[in-house]
């Protein structure tokens, strides 16, 4: 199908442009509840990605992001996704598509041309096959299964897994003909825990994603996630303060969304973040703490975010974005590097933050540090750096004295909390589900010590 | 039929006049099979300063084989539609299915899946003012004239966005006591404007849509002036004090409370994982005299409404909570059937490519009898939430997150002016509920997204009244 829509773009006139993406995947996906199977699914697809670009005459009274009438030819551009089924009418939708592209305006930028790229480990050799990703799936599941009997007073819920790979190959009017595979695997775990009385019961819930699936690292998470569901078994709410809070793992990655759209070259153009290369991305504020480091590295073995090429054709880059609290570089894409006449970066990759000099341990020294382990939906507003969520589980004080917290929020400003700050020197990698910067993938300090955030409780 | 149905009704039976046959002949293999194709089409335009797109919605078509082992259900998804790839689809499929049955033990509990009432019907959404009316062009110039309206509000505006969609969803459900087919048009329109003041940013949105045509997504310049006042009001907005305040909410606050509390809550296939409390509470009291929370998938017009669920149940209201006391959860096919409780049309996928779960359809609470004025005039000394932004469940905890745009105090039953942004409500959802006091008697829905935990997003409509509760806000 592939030559035959690019044999429908070369016969249609007035395309200046193309690019066509074929993706073809193959998902096996395993459901339990409890230690039953409660379904088992396998899915094939396949898709194209098509853009069609049509150069023609700004309209009278068109003005640019400035606010200003642009010179030279509009770049108009649609995009269309194909299924197998529109095999039969590919040169209706290819002219339907050249229609949209020649009725909506935008400043010219061009396609990219061939480049050299890399080659960057995205597949997990297991889940090459069906039968391998079969055979992996009831492997996944014998293998929970006894990992969740030998943790006491814990059951597991339910569990889902989802073994997928992709293979996606991009074409474009200027030359570009590349191909990579690459393979994702998503996991949500439930442990439930019950108390000594037979009462009460408390869950824990966890979404894993990695390309491999011995990145899951599931030995580990089902132990946490069991103590985790335990101890939630046992806490009670915060009290209402404005005091330190060391945010860890999950709770904290996603604060990091703040700065990766202060260095997005499309907020940039959109006006949405007013800080330029060399400046400070917290502004004015005085830091007193660790200042930021900051990477998108799409070179990175296996990370989620890591590309040989984006979905413009863009080899995949290892960007210094943020250096020690100053805007070093924007990550930008084919079209928005252009516009603002800066280096192509390409698209976001894993993120990277540079640990600090703190052990964990020295974080959680003083009284009446709040140490999160996990929200309910961390959530950050990247335009206002506002954030805020519910407390699922952290813990007030250290190592066996620590009392679990339940219930209440935190809250804060990114940009205000990150400039009275300390990382620590233990690092982490995890891919959070909540974290949507570069594919979720999260390389960097395991914890950060905030001076003064905002914790509502019991009054 | 209706008119409206029959267009696409004809294409869809014609070219899958193959699956009932297909789903009997697998039916010879196993106990129960059924059949489901999918697809969608339309137009997504976005718009911002010198930035234009227009763009084909996601397809998202496919077919998905469902056959029950005795045991449990197995599935085979595929994008490739021919009768030729079906069948292969089928086969694999039944094969797989069959060889586990063949391995079952004797004696092992058999998972009896009924096909439901025979229904043989084509349904399709009521459209006043068809997308087709309008070409792109006249779409292109109607929405950024909407735009530009609202970009010239005001110099402080930085920026405005606008995401219009419009489009048709259809299905075909196909096993042995059913075929059936349903075509549901939506429309949805989303604004959003920004402004500065030095180097802070805010903002305002507006969302409007539901099933039908254009007539569901029109935008007053009211609406548009509203948004501007609101974004720049916030440039003034400071933090809340963290704290427990009497407070009124809106109604999209309301729809949001309604759907993480008592409607993730009750899908039952969370009783069925032990993950849900309200599975020990159906009989008891939840909350006040004035609850009552309903989904319903057969509201005229609204954002989340369809007439057979993606397991080929037919759409119908389900009273989750009545007068405070909770009656019943929304189900799936699997998860009913093992709870050994009546089935409600709540069985969903995100597309042919994921499994249904129960998921909500519109969620509400039901209208009171105060006036909206009567129930903000109350507050002696709280906030008014606005603009729910999101939210998050927690059915096991009864523990609830929302978070909201910014909240108003009101002093003396009026506003002082005072603004606070964003807003945290944290809580006990039992608490909650029970510390409903006034419900006002207006009632909006508001269009939406809804994923189960991190993932399998479906639209959705949630809403109800204004009503006063007593909240923990941070």
């Amino acid at each position: 199908m592939l030559d035959r829509i690019k044999g429908a773009l070369g016969r249609q006139a007035g395309v200046s442009d193309w690019a066509v993406r074929r993706r073809r995947s193959r998902s096996v996906q395993l459901f339990l509840i409890g230690r039953s199977i409660e379904s088992l699914r396998e899915v094939e697809t396949e898709e194209y990605d098509l853009q069609v670009f049509n150069d023609h005459p700004f309209p009278a009274g068109f003005k640019d992001h400035g606010g200003e009438q642009p010179g030279g030819d509009a770049r108009g551009v649609a995009s269309i996704t194909l299924v197998p089924a529109d095999g039969a009418r590919l040169g209706d939708r290819v002219e339907d598509a050249l229609t949209m592209a020649s009725l909506v305006h935008n400043p010219p930028f061009s396609l990219p041309e061939p480049g050299a790229y890399p080659d960057v480990e995205l597949a997990d050799p297991k889940l090459a096959t069906a039968d391998g990703s079969r055979g992996a799936a009831e492997a996944f599941a014998v293998e929970l299964w006894e990992l969740v009997e030998r943790e006491k007073d814990v059951r597991l819920s339910a569990a889902e897994l989802f073994l997928t790979i992709t293979d996606v190959e991009l074409h474009n009017s200027r030359g570009i003909q590349i191909g990579s595979s690459g393979t994702r695997v998503l996991s949500e775990i439930v442990l439930l825990a019950r108390g000594s009385g037979g009462n009460e019961e408390a869950e824990h819930f966890r979404q894993l994603e990695a390309r491999r699936l011995s990145d899951l690292k599931l030995e580990q998470n089902v132990a946490d996630a069991a103590r985790y569901a335990r101890d939630t078994l046992r806490a009670r709410a915060p009290k209402t303060r404005l005091g330190p809070a060391v945010l860890t793992g999950e709770a904290l990655v996603t604060l990091f969304e703040a700065f990766s759209f202060v260095a997005s070259a499309r907020a940039a153009y959109q006006k949405l973040t007013s800080v330029e290369p060399g400046q400070a991305v917290l502004g004015e504020r005085e830091v007193k703490g660790d200042r930021l480091t900051l990477r998108s590295n799409a070179l990175k073995p296996f990370a989620l975010g890591s590309h040989r090429f984006d979905g413009d054709g863009v080899p995949g880059q290892n960007v210094l974005l943020i250096e020690d609290g100053v805007l070093r570089q924007r990550i930008a894409g084919q079209r928005y590097a252009q516009y603002l006449n800066i280096p192509v970066t390409g698209e976001a990759g894993a993120t990277e933050v540079a640990a600090g000099s703190t052990p964990l341990p020295a974080l959680l020294d003083g009284q009446g540090v709040l140490h999160v382990v996990k929200f309910s939906s961390p959530e950050v507003d990247p335009v206002t750096g506002d954030f805020g969520s519910e407390i699922r589980l952290a813990y007030e004080g250290k190592g066996d004295a620590a009392v679990p917290i339940k219930g209440g929020s935190v809250s804060g400003n990114v940009f205000d909390a990150f400039a009275d700050a300390r990382f620590s020197s233990d690092t982490t990698s995890l891919i959070s589900a909540g974290f949507s910067a570069g594919g979720g993938d999260y390389f960097g300090p395991d914890a950060i010590r905030f001076a003064s955030l905002r914790i509502a409780g019991e009054d | 039929m209706t008119p409206q149905a029959l267009p696409v009704a004809l294409e869809l039976r014609e070219r899958f006049a193959f699956l009932p046959a297909l789903v009997e002949e697998m039916e010879r293999r196993v106990p129960y099979a059924s059949a489901l194709a999918m697809s969608s089409d339309g137009v997504n335009i976005s718009l911002r300063d010198g930035e234009q797109q227009a763009s084909r919605r996601d397809p998202r078509a496919g077919i998905v084989l469902t056959a029950s082992n005795g045991t449990f259900l197995e599935e085979e998804a595929t994008s490739e539609t021919t009768e030729v790839a079906v069948r292969e689809a089928a086969e694999r499929l039944v094969a797989r299915a069959a060889a586990r049955r063949a391995q079952t033990a004797a004696g092992s509990k058999e998972l009896r899946i009924e096909p439901g009432e025979a229904l043989n019907g084509d349904f399709a959404t009521e459209v006043m003012i068809s997308p087709a009316s309008l070409s792109l062009a006249q779409k292109l110039e109607r929405y950024e004239g909407l735009r530009q309206k609202l970009r010239t509000l005001d110099p402080r505006i930085i920026q405005a966005t606008g995401r219009f969609t419009d489009g048709v969803d259809t299905k075909l459900f196909v096993n042995r006591s059913k075929m059936v087919t349903e075509s549901v048009a939506r429309v949805q329109a989303f604004l959003t404007v920004f402004v500065a003041d030095g180097a802070q940013r805010r903002y305002d949105w507006l969302s409007v849509g539901g099933t039908g045509g254009l007539e569901r997504a029109e935008v007053s310049r009211e609406q548009l002036e509203e948004m501007r006042d609101t974004a720049l009001m916030l440039l003034e907005a400071t933090p809340v004090p963290p704290g427990t305040y009497d407070v009124v909410t809106d109604p999209g606050v309301t729809g949001v409370l309604a759907h993480e509390a008592f409607g993730h809550g009750v899908e039952t296939d969370m009783f069925l994982k032990e993950r849900a409390r309200g599975a020990e509470y159906v009989g008891k009291r939840v909350g006040s005299d004035l609850v009552t929370i309903i989904d319903d998938p057969t509201v005229p017009g609204a954002y989340g409404s369809y007439f057979i669920d993606d397991e080929g149940q037919r759409a119908s209201t389900t009273t989750i909570i009545k007068d405070g006391i909770l009656q019943r959860g929304i189900s799936d096919l699997y998860s009913a059937t093992q709870l050994g409780i009546a089935r409600s049309a709540n069985g969903r996928r995100e597309s042919f490519e994921r499994k249904a779960y129960a998921r909500m359809s519109n969620t509400f609470f039901a209208a009171g009898t105060s006036t909206p004025e009567e129930v903000l005039g109350s507050l002696d000394d709280g906030l008014y939430l606005c603009r729910a932004s999101s939210g998050m469940e927690d059915p096991k905890g009864w523990g609830i997150q929302i978070a909201t745009h910014f909240a108003r105090e009101y002093k003396g039953g009026k506003p002082t002016g005072t603004v606070y942004a964003p807003i945290a409500i944290t809580g006990y959802v039992p608490d909650l509920l029970n510390d409903v006091t006034m419900v006002a008697n207006d009632f909006e829905l508001h269009p939406g997204g809804c994923g189960k935990g991190w993932k399998e997003y479906i639209v959705v409509a949630d809403g109800g009244p204004h009503l006063r509760t007593r909240v923990r806000l941070g």
